[in-house]
């Protein structure tokens, strides 16, 4: 039940927005709303049984009977934590985009709100069904994000963005369709339950391109391709960032890219293991590729937003690294990493735009100086810089750590070309600082362009939480590690024969059978 | 021949109040020699759409389900009864009262004609349910002449522009040649079966179509008629032309009434010859099936013209549709049958919708909207606009409006036949889909300019947009209860 709330309430918060006018009212009320829904997100979090890999606070009601497609939610070790950061974004971003977002300010809340619900939805999803259907509603709002309130390039972004992301998912929806007729031919009945279809055996010719598990493999992995993104069908991600506004970067970096890694985790993984054994490694090589080629393109940008999300292909590539090398280090940083990037690849899209806000210039050239301009700015962005360049103590150390880890169990020379890949991470982020913060003034800096006021307290605040978050995740994973642990040993240890069950909660499984 | 009885009376009383509703204003006209006013002439029109609508749930529904049986005849078996002609009589007069409401205010329709104008439809609506009831190839030809020569002169009534005059003839001469190829497939099926009633032939068909070449030519210049009746692609190309010409309130009369009519007639032909294995025939179907939706969907994305893009993407619709009948006439009439009657209605809403948006954007009488005209429009109609852009969202197939859910249902039940192909074409054809339905959303929302064309007098249009557009989310949530509501509707029995 209270994984539908964190559906349904962000719903209702957008139409409760409908009906005002009041710009402000309609920004209080939105912070509000979406904090007291990240609380509710945390007491999901407080109910989740740690020991446990079946899916827990399960909700189940009929919708499509007749071919088995039904609304079912829950959340298992994979999921819950993306829930909550979810949960966390969405006020911090409202509160960033406080005076940054001017134009059409409902509008822009009730896409936020609509976001949000269609990401979790996507979360929590036990249905496959249900799982396409917020996967794609996702879309829209986030195409409303970057189409009204981004930059100059915006509708080329959208366009862009759109169309990869909609091409990607009618593979998928086509797998899953072939999947349910798979299910009525053995199991006797229609289903898109996901803990049914791991039952369904999908024929496996090794060797072979053209046989039904290879082809639904690729059919669902091209889709979460595009989506997380993997080298080569990344392209859409630079011009979607540098485009979107914060607020939209943000989402977008932090729980979208997600989505696509958590599809890998929960259908590609688990259902197709042949195939993931003969066609994982097209991933892994992509997932390295991906990691020094987002490195190297970073290196040369001039724009810093484009820096920041040649930096996430990279980063994302650390993640289908660590989830195709299928051992526990190597699951368990991914899931780790999923999370580090999405706190800190989102603070820095969130510094950044609040240095975009002052001086209109995302241009690396010409800024310098800005540490004794802002030097409030410049510690918050040091610390962040730290994270994604994987310093310990930070978050983004024990997520690369665990997954390099994974990486060297697997194949050594894999994990020898990924570490170059930290070092590169070094090189270009360094760099940036570098010529960002230090040295002489540029021409945004020496005052030329009017003086640059600070951080306030309201930008502090929105980047608290992910100071805390960094440095919590690197002084004591453990505690974000445990939720997933369950689950990630159930995959490693049942990888050719993955099943799920319902978490022991009476209700639930009468309403089941 | 036994003499008629009353139920047979009964079954067409809801004709005959649109008969007669149809008459009123044009009569007030002819011995008056003035217009009654523009008012009074919807609202009887209306009342005798809600009357027929009335009727067909007391009457007709009422007999059929008090029956008992699958179906019953009239006139000697030349009408039939079942539930997918009441159900199909529903959309219809749906569809044709939402029609009067446009064309009350449409500023190409709402002229000195409007008593015409309202006859005509009125006409042509009797034209449509006498098409999903007809039993017998002859009266299925006459009827349908009876549709489609009221909409020819629909079509050709409004007093401007030379694209309406072109529109008109151009509907007229290839509308023409259809029913020509119909009827001569028609003789040539009651030359090698003997026999016109349906039933008739669709039991025979199994057995004829083995031993008898002519009987095949036939069936296949049938479907060719027919074919160029709902617009499916190599028979299609008189629909961008003749939509964007006419009126709009016609134009969205003929994407929808028109073309659900002729569905239902063209399912009729073949919902009898279930044992009729034919691979050709399968094969012709989903290559016509196949390359409708692709074409449409690939033509669309070139269009500038609002009207002209929602012709293409109504054939792409055809395309869509078709799988219900595909797998409705290959073997699955139940399931197949349902989710195509289910996706005409919604298509028939979405179209509704979308036109109205049209229509209330018409600020003259010759008005052609292109999409770039819609710039600024956010700005200044935000209302407007945002119903634009639902009702896109649902054509485009996107979750949560029933757009995806009618589109979900076809393609399962095309899997369900075994017709993968043809369901990966229509993923692939809805993607192509989605770009084309966004222009338009990008040019309203994400483009600046001054939005200036605006029919000043179209509340009622705007307001059936709107109830369109929030149809298009309620359906989509309730889906599965209106789906099972469909189904049960149209066959009790199962």
């Amino acid at each position: 039940m209270i994984l539908t709330l964190l559906i349904v309430l962000p719903l209702l918060a957008a139409l409760m927005l409908l009906p005002m006018k009041n710009e402000k009212g309609i920004r209080v009320f939105s912070l509000v709303s979406s904090g007291l829904m990240f609380i509710l997100s945390l007491c999901a979090l407080s109910q989740f049984d740690k020991t446990s890999a079946d899916f827990q606070l399960t909700l189940y009601r009929e919708w499509i009977p007749q071919f088995g497609i039904s609304y079912f939610v829950g959340v298992d070790g994979f999921s819950i934590l993306l829930v909550v950061l979810t949960a966390l974004l969405t006020p911090i971003v409202i509160a960033a985009s406080w005076t940054s977002i001017t134009d059409r300010v409902k509008g822009f809340h009730i896409a936020l709100f609509v976001l949000q619900a269609a990401v979790i939805g996507s979360f929590v999803s036990i249905d496959t069904v249900l799982f396409y259907l917020f996967f794609e509603l996702s879309l829209v709002p986030m195409y409303f994000i970057v189409g009204i309130w981004g930059g100059e390039n915006r509708i080329y972004a959208t366009y862009k963005f759109f169309i990869y992301t909609m091409a990607g998912s009618v593979f998928m929806l086509a797998g899953i369709a072939y999947l349910m007729i798979q299910a009525k031919a053995q199991l006797g009945y229609y289903t898109a339950d996901v803990m049914d279809l791991y039952k369904v055996s999908i024929p496996f010719v090794d060797g072979e391109f053209f046989t039904p598990q290879t082809l639904l493999f690729f059919a669902f992995a091209v889709a979460f391709a595009i989506k997380v993104p993997v080298f080569p069908v990344h392209t859409w991600l630079p011009d979607a960032h540098v485009q979107a506004p914060t607020a939209g970067s943000v989402i977008l970096a932090g729980v979208m890219l997600k989505m696509g890694t958590y599809g890998f985790l929960r259908f590609v993984l688990p259902m197709f293991p042949e195939a993931v054994q003969v066609w994982g490694s097209v991933f892994l090589v992509l997932g390295v590729i991906g990691i020094v080629y987002g490195a190297l393109v970073a290196m040369v940008q001039v724009d810093v937003k484009k820096l920041v999300a040649y930096s996430s292909v990279s980063h994302m590539g650390y993640v289908m690294l660590g989830l195709f090398v299928l051992n526990v280090y190597g699951l368990n940083g991914g899931l780790f990493q999923m999370l580090a990037h999405g706190v800190s690849t989102g603070g820095l899209f969130l510094m950044v735009g609040m240095v975009y806000e002052r001086t209109h210039s995302r241009e690396i050239a010409k800024y310098g100086g800005l540490a004794k301009a802002m030097p409030v700015f410049t510690i918050f962005f040091l610390i962040i810089t730290f994270s994604s360049i994987a310093v310990p103590m930070t978050n983004g150390f024990v997520g690369e750590f665990l997954i390099l880890l994974g990486t060297f169990g697997f194949s050594s020379k894999l994990g020898a070309i990924a570490v170059t890949g930290v070092v590169l991470g070094a090189a270009y982020m360094l760099w940036m600082v570098k010529k960002v913060f230090f040295g002489p003034a540029g021409e945004l800096v020496d005052g030329s362009h009017g003086e640059l006021k600070d951080l306030n307290c309201r930008e502090i605040a929105a980047l608290i939480p992910i100071v805390v978050l960094i440095f919590w995740m690197g002084v004591m994973p453990r505690s974000f590690l445990d939720y997933s642990q369950a689950s990630v040993n159930h995959l490693v240890e049942n990888k050719d024969n993955y099943e799920l069950k319902i978490y022991p909660q009476p209700e639930a499984v009468a309403e089941k059978e | 021949m036994e003499a008629m009885n009353l139920t047979e009376l009964l079954v067409i009383t809801p004709l005959v109040a649109l008969f007669i509703g149809s008459i009123i204003p044009i009569s007030v006209k002819a011995f008056t020699g003035r217009e009654m006013g523009a008012f009074a002439s919807l609202f009887s029109a209306i009342v005798a759409v809600v009357a027929a609508a009335g009727l067909n749930i007391t009457f007709v529904n009422g007999f059929w389900k008090l029956s008992g049986v699958n179906f019953m005849t009239a006139f000697s078996e030349n009408l039939i009864v079942d539930g997918i002609s009441v159900w199909a009589s529903y959309v219809i007069y749906i569809v044709t009262g939402f029609v009067l409401m446009l064309t009350y205010e449409n500023k190409a329709t709402r002229g000195h004609q409007l008593a015409e104008h309202i006859f005509l439809i009125l006409n042509a609506a009797i034209g449509m349910v006498l098409v999903t009831m007809a039993n017998n190839l002859i009266i299925l030809f006459l009827v349908i002449e009876l549709m489609s020569l009221s909409i020819y002169l629909l079509i050709a009534l409004s007093r401007e522009g030379v694209f309406s005059k072109e529109a008109a003839l151009k509907y007229f001469i290839l509308g023409s040649v259809g029913s020509a190829i119909l009827l001569y497939g028609i003789a040539f099926i009651y030359g090698s079966a003997g026999s016109t009633v349906l039933q008739t032939v669709g039991e025979a068909a199994a057995t004829i179509f083995a031993n008898d070449k002519i009987f095949a030519i036939g069936l296949a210049l049938v479907i060719a008629g027919m074919a160029f009746k709902v617009a499916l692609v190599p028979f299609h190309s008189w629909a961008p032309d003749v939509y964007q010409g006419s009126a709009t309130p016609v134009t969205t009369f003929m994407a929808t009434g028109v073309k659900l009519a002729s569905f239902i007639a063209f399912l009729r032909l073949f919902i009898y010859s279930q044992s009729l294995d034919a691979s050709a025939i399968s094969t012709l179907l989903q290559w016509l099936t196949v390359i409708t939706m692709l074409t449409g969907s690939i033509a669309a994305l070139r269009q500038e013209n609002i009207k002209r893009m929602l012709a293409y993407s109504s054939i792409a619709h055809s395309g869509y549709a078709m799988m219900g009948f595909l797998s409705a006439s290959m073997g699955s009439a139940g399931e197949g049958t349902t989710s195509m009657l289910f996706y005409l209605l919604i298509y028939s809403l979405m179209t509704i919708g979308s036109f109205a948006v049209v229509s209330a954007m018409e600020a003259k009488e010759d008005s052609m909207l292109l999409i770039d005209d819609l710039r600024g429009i956010a700005k200044r109609q935000p209302m407007l606009a945002f119903t634009f852009a639902i009702i896109l969202l649902s054509l485009a197939g996107i979750p949560p409006t029933v757009g995806f859910f009618g589109k979900l249902y076809l393609i399962l039940s095309v899997i369900d036949q075994g017709y993968v192909w043809v369901a990966l074409m229509a993923m692939v054809s809805s993607a192509v889909g989605v770009y084309f339905y966004l222009r338009p959303i990008v040019v309203m929302y994400m483009t600046e300019g001054a939005f200036t064309q605006i029919n000043r007098n179209s509340y009622l249009t705007q307001s059936v947009a709107l109830v369109m557009a929030l149809a298009m989310v309620a359906l989509g949530i309730m889906a599965s209860p209106l789906y099972n509501f469909v189904k049960n509707s149209v066959f009790p029995s199962l």
